[in-house]
């Protein structure tokens, strides 16, 4: 069966009414989710996910409802980062530099039309792109040998630990603290505890929903004590949400450039929404900014981060899905969310579970079509959700963070968990810690270190597997190139985006910019 | 001052890998069905933990800590979930969460009646929402079972 016979097939899974409805009710959280200063996509999957777990809706549902939310996210961000100056989520940051300029001027209706159409068509091609990537790279990979794994994985945390974060070390450091989390509990090939300190409920390693909810959620909720308000704040007026031709014309080539870029980058392992956003203003100001508007309220300033955000997402989706390296921090809690099922993501996923796979595909055509709607009529729906109060909004993610981990382990110690590594990770994130690399290393701990032992065992403890095949070889080259990569990409970037402390950035979400 | 945080905790990170490390150490597998067994790969993530955090001790970057004010609240939040925790199947969903709402309530600006209120609200729907859409029964309180509970 070709391409468009799988995708069919998927359509016929995501028009399923519950995964239609559940596709539909996730764009709408997810945007909601996005808009609100200072929660991300990242929070919404980590608050959704346990509930949808607890309540028993099956693989392919629970992963529609995700996904959406993702997208939403990134397409809700923008909605403050115009109207408030404060971004709604790290994705969004760079929106906020020509953005609000906009606003200001008068135009937030055009602003967040323009932005609008550019999240969708950015959105709409990298779900194309996936659609006829991702079945390549899985056949490539379909050759992958454990020592193929391991170095893979080398190669996914180097681009983490040098596209991430203020700091390499930082960011190498919250790998190693994620690796060490996986590693407690039974071990699989020997059945020797590690790590458990005669504490029963760790045996099975720590439950993987626990950690997510505590690193995300509850660190959150502690870092946006630092900007509680009382809620009443003053929106500007937005007016008619409506673009003209002319400046969507002005804007096409922005777009498609940024569409691309946010894709490539998105698929690089690790790197997300916030890098692609960057990456694609910083080459737009070099390439089209000639009278200096870039910053003042240019249409084109604010199309191609928001083109690059969403596009990041199917990006991103790619490694995911082929090769079971997640693209970013939130396919990280994704790809742990297909584990909680026992589905093992890895190139054989496409062959194995085509329906789930293809669903979960065809599924972001709708929700990227729904957003839309949900993101030019109704964006005013949106605005409100700005002026929900903290001592409403707070509470209600704890509460919910709580019932969540409560209802998947029916234990009270896993809750105790989930506020010790909550406060863990609010430390790290107060010091500059970057997250994601905490969450790719625990959700791929396992896999790293049962590759690398499957591999001496075949070769009978010889070192040498792993830097024997050509494609190993590759990958050790990349990985190499990732890790000085930066030091040239630098100087090219250099002076092209504001110093940190010009963007008019919330800090709260400038330290969740890692997370995404 | 701020670059003395980092390296704190840069030496917290070491105590921690030595902790790790050490053990670590102690993991012994009665007989190995692969020659790397059980033990290295800790031992390796603990040793690059540690070469890490010697460089953040040496390193030591600025960063910009919240307030004194915030800190303190932080304690109080942190507070606030370890009672919740601890008084969930004692004092039962409902009640526990009223409390634990007011107080976080109170903490990001509300008043006592605006937590009071969010708290029933919240209390009451997630019951619901849990108990009868969802069908997973929340602890009803032991402290109202009587002496069978």
């Amino acid at each position: 069966m070709g391409t468009f016979g799988h995708l069919l097939q998927g359509f016929s899974v995501a028009l399923l009414p519950v995964n239609l409805a559940l596709a539909l009710a996730g764009g709408f959280i997810g945007t909601m989710m996005g808009a609100l200063p200072g929660l991300g996509p990242i929070n919404g999957v980590v608050i959704l996910l346990p509930i949808a777990y607890a309540a028993g809706l099956p693989a392919d549902s629970t992963l529609i409802l995700l996904m959406a939310v993702y997208m939403g996210a990134e397409f809700g961000g923008r909605v403050s980062s115009i109207l408030l100056n404060v971004p709604g989520d790290a994705g969004a940051v760079i929106t906020t530099l020509d953005g609000h300029p906009l606003a200001k001027k008068g135009l937030a209706g055009p602003a967040l039309a323009l932005s609008g159409i550019s999240s969708f068509i950015g959105g709409m091609l990298s779900i194309v792109g996936l659609t006829f990537f991702g079945p390549l790279l899985a056949k490539l990979a379909i050759s992958f040998g454990p020592a193929e794994y391991f170095v893979l994985m080398v190669f996914a945390f180097a681009t983490l630990t040098s596209m991430m974060g203020s700091s390499p070390a930082k960011s190498l450091i919250g790998t190693c603290l994620g690796l060490m989390l996986a590693v407690v509990g039974v071990d699989s090939t020997t059945g020797v505890l590690r790590y458990t300190f005669g504490e029963p409920e760790l045996y099975d390693g720590v439950e993987f929903l626990t950690v997510v909810v505590g690193l995300f959620a509850i660190s959150e909720v502690l870092l946006l004590l630092e900007h509680s308000h009382a809620g009443g704040v003053k929106i500007t007026k937005v007016g008619r949400v409506m673009v003209s031709w002319k400046e969507l014309m002005l804007c096409k080539w922005t777009i498609l450039r940024s569409t691309v870029i946010g894709f490539i980058v998105g698929v690089l392992p690790g790197t997300g929404a916030s890098v692609a956003s960057a990456i694609s203003y910083s080459t737009e100001k070099r390439l089209v900014d000639r009278e200096g508007t870039f910053g003042k309220g240019d249409f084109r300033g604010l199309a191609a981060p928001e083109a690059a955000n969403n596009a990041s997402v199917g990006g991103a989706m790619v490694p995911m899905l082929t090769l079971g390296i997640p693209g970013s921090g939130t396919t990280a809690v994704l790809l742990g969310a297909l584990m909680l099922f026992n589905i093992n993501p890895g190139p054989l996923l496409f062959e194995q579970q085509p329906a789930l796979v293809w669903g979960v595909i065809a599924s972001m055509y709708i929700a990227t079509a729904a957003l839309l709607v949900m993101n030019l009529p109704m964006v005013k729906i949106f605005t409100k959700v700005l002026q929900l109060p903290d001592w409403i909004l707070i509470p209600g993610i704890v509460v919910l963070s709580v019932l969540g981990v409560f209802s998947v382990n029916g234990s009270t110690f896993s809750l105790l968990v989930m506020i010790g590594l909550g406060v863990f990770a609010y430390i790290l994130r107060t010091l500059n810690y970057p997250m994601a690399p905490v969450v790719l290393g625990f959700v791929l701990g396992e896999l790293m270190e049962d590759s690398l032992r499957r591999a001496l065992s075949i070769s009978g403890g010889e070192i040498g597997i792993l830097f024997a095949s050509p494609i190993v070889k590759i990958l050790w080259v990349l990985s190499l190139l990732v890790v000085f990569a930066p030091l040239f990409l630098n100087k090219l970037v250099a002076g092209q985006i504001p110093a940190p402390a010009d963007v008019p950035a919330d800090a709260a979400v400038v330290a969740a910019g890692e997370a995404e | 001052m701020n670059r003395m945080t980092d390296r704190l905790f840069g030496l917290f990170l070491l105590g921690l890998a030595a902790v790790f490390g050490g053990a670590g150490w102690g993991i012994v597998a009665p007989f190995s069905y692969d020659p790397l067994g059980p033990r290295p790969y800790p031992l390796l993530l603990a040793a690059v933990l540690a070469v890490m955090a010697i460089w953040m001790l040496l390193k030591p970057q600025e960063v910009k800590l919240p307030g004194g004010r915030v800190l303190g609240q932080a304690g109080l939040l942190i507070a606030t979930l370890v009672f919740y925790q601890m008084t969930f199947r004692w004092l039962g969903f409902i009640l526990s969460t009223i409390i634990a709402v007011m107080l976080i309530a109170r903490l990001f600006k509300g008043s006592w009646l605006q937590g009071l209120l969010t708290g029933v609200g919240l209390a009451l729907a997630c019951y619901g929402l849990f108990n009868t859409l969802l069908e997973i029964p929340l602890p009803a309180g032991t402290i109202f079972a009587g002496n069978g509970g």
